[in-house]
């Protein structure tokens, strides 16, 4: 996406000039390196980076001092993401800040880019486009094709109404005085993009999506891992609705493509883990090609995306392991709603993943 | 679809259905000037899915029939009418539905702005942080606690437990 006009581009400037970078980090000692970097080697390099090393045991805060950035240290582990960029929060005095995870290397003109949306004053919030950095492992690759299919379709659709779902918290950008102003990132739930974006809809603030802005973050390789991440975006999900869903009523769209999701969210589970098994045993086994039945219409947007990148091999080889990774969601998804709307059991202990 | 949600195809389909309709809809926000957007990649990317949705369900029409002929008859559960109809127009229902059930609630129940946490102090240069209330149904405001007009964000969520609209604690 070039920069439309000479004006455009100067006050993209003017707002990269003007932006603090926050890299919450705990325990990050091995990638952390690779963000800073990727943050240095921008097009438009931010004006101040500040890594929060969120009480380390394994040195995270020296590598990130040693690459010449501002490394905050508070007293005790703030205990979640949220906390640790709440914390830098505080200390921002630029009129733009974004978050990015210590664990993701961004393109080089990947804030350029996201900044401006910035352009009109309207836009609070703004995400890009997130890849997986390594396709190696079944979870990675099924994670590169759910990332594929929703920033290539589903979330494009939904800047187009003026409502992306969330803004990815591994990759946002903000202004800062009304992030300030509605609290930073709230430690409330388990997804705190998900509580910000959808408190800044309700204040009447735009969120933009930009797909150009492209950011590769590590995702988990293996079932531990991943457990960790989707028990925390489950419950992150669930409690978002219930917190917010007075809220969401008086937002056109938006209302209607969280009404869809999360019964989508709470029916799918049961129907793929329980009912779809016991059609196939006591009816036909042919029930089980409901698992796949839809391939095709993941696969064209997957695909689409993928050729503009060159990736199609790499898309094809993956497609198989999407289907895995939707019964691990459905699994994690049904013990969310059983634990947080059926015996009221809160997920609220922060585990870090990926 | 959101990564990480599971999901039986209902959210994609209302996102396809939102595909096909933005030509419509950039239609009317030209006739309104409301800006321009190029949508013919998403309007054609869905076309495309549209078509794989309708070559699927031909394709596995003779399996439903099969079912239909020799389990749900041998079974007594389902008859083939019943099992016939087609998936999309099932799923199609069910979007109606929930798409009108939000719609109904918002005239049953009175949209709440959620509370948020208490602000954290900026320290760059302050500037007024203008408050859009217009993405609430007229009549509505947000609230200042303590005054009779609309507030700033900031002041709207100090007082997370007053009724944002009633101004009632």
């Amino acid at each position: 996406m070039p920069l439309e006009t000479p004006e455009v581009a100067r006050s993209v400037r003017d707002i990269v000039a003007d932006l603090t970078v926050i890299v919450p980090a705990f325990n990050e000692a091995e990638s952390i390196r690779d963000t800073v970097t990727s943050l240095m080697n921008q097009t438009l390099p931010p004006r101040r980076i500040l890594v929060v090393d969120d009480c380390s045991t394994d040195g995270t805060g020296d590598v990130a001092a040693r690459l010449g950035v501002e490394v905050l240290r508070p007293e005790r582990n703030t205990g979640s993401k949220a906390g640790a960029q709440t914390f830098a929060l505080s200390v921002v005095q630029t009129r733009y800040t974004m978050a990015i995870d210590a664990d993701t290397v961004l393109a080089p003109n990947a804030i350029e880019l996201l900044a401006s949306v910035f352009v009109n004053d309207e836009v609070a919030a703004a995400c890009g486009f997130v890849l997986p950095r390594y396709v190696h492992t079944l979870w990675e690759r099924g994670r590169y094709i759910e990332y594929m299919y929703s920033f290539t379709f589903h979330k494009q659709v939904q800047d187009y109404y003026g409502k992306p779902l969330i803004s990815s918290g591994c990759f946002s950008m903000y202004r800062t005085d009304v992030l300030c102003a509605v609290g930073g990132w709230s430690g409330r739930t388990m997804a705190e993009d998900m509580d910000l974006t959808w408190t800044l809809y309700e204040r009447g603030w735009a969120v933009r999506f930009v797909p150009e802005a492209t950011s590769y973050p590590i995702e988990p390789a293996n079932l531990h891992f991943l457990a960790k991440q989707l028990r925390r975006w489950s419950h992150g999900f669930v409690q978002n609705v219930r917190l917010h869903w007075r809220g969401l009523l008086a937002q056109r769209y938006l209302r209607s493509v969280v009404a869809i999701a999360f019964f989508d969210a709470v029916v799918a589970p049961t129907i793929t883990l329980f009912v779809f098994p016991l059609l196939a045993v006591l009816i036909s086994p042919w029930f089980l090609l409901a698992y796949v039945i839809d391939l095709p219409v993941v696969a064209i947007p997957v695909l689409s995306g993928a050729r503009r990148r060159r990736e199609s091999g790499r898309a094809l080889r993956s497609l198989p392991a999407y289907f895995a990774l939707r019964l691990a969601n459905s699994w994690f998804m049904f013990r969310a709603v059983v634990a947080e709307l059926v015996i009221g059991r809160r997920l609220n202990v922060y585990e870090k993943g990926h | 679809m959101s990564a990480g949600l599971p999901g039986l195809g209902l959210s994609g389909l209302f996102i396809l259905l939102s595909a096909l309709g933005s030509p419509i809809v950039e239609l009317i926000r030209r006739r309104r000037r409301a800006g321009q957007t190029p949508v013919r990649r998403l309007f054609v990317l869905s076309v495309v899915m549209v078509f794989a949705v309708v070559g699927i369900w031909y394709a596995i029409l003779p399996l439903i029939r099969e079912f239909g002929r020799h389990s749900f008859h041998s079974s007594g559960g389902i008859s083939t009418p019943v099992a016939s109809i087609p998936v999309i127009v099932v799923s199609l229902f069910i979007i109606l539905v929930i798409v009108a059930a939000a719609e109904l609630a918002l005239h049953v129940v009175t949209p709440r702005p959620t509370p948020t946490p208490p602000p954290v102090p900026f320290r760059g240069v302050q500037r007024d942080i203008r408050h859009f209330d217009r993405t609430l149904p007229q009549g509505l405001h947000f609230r200042t606690p303590g005054t009779n007009g609309s507030g700033s964000v900031e002041s709207a969520q100090t007082s997370p437990q007053r009724h944002p609209v009633s101004g009632q604690v």
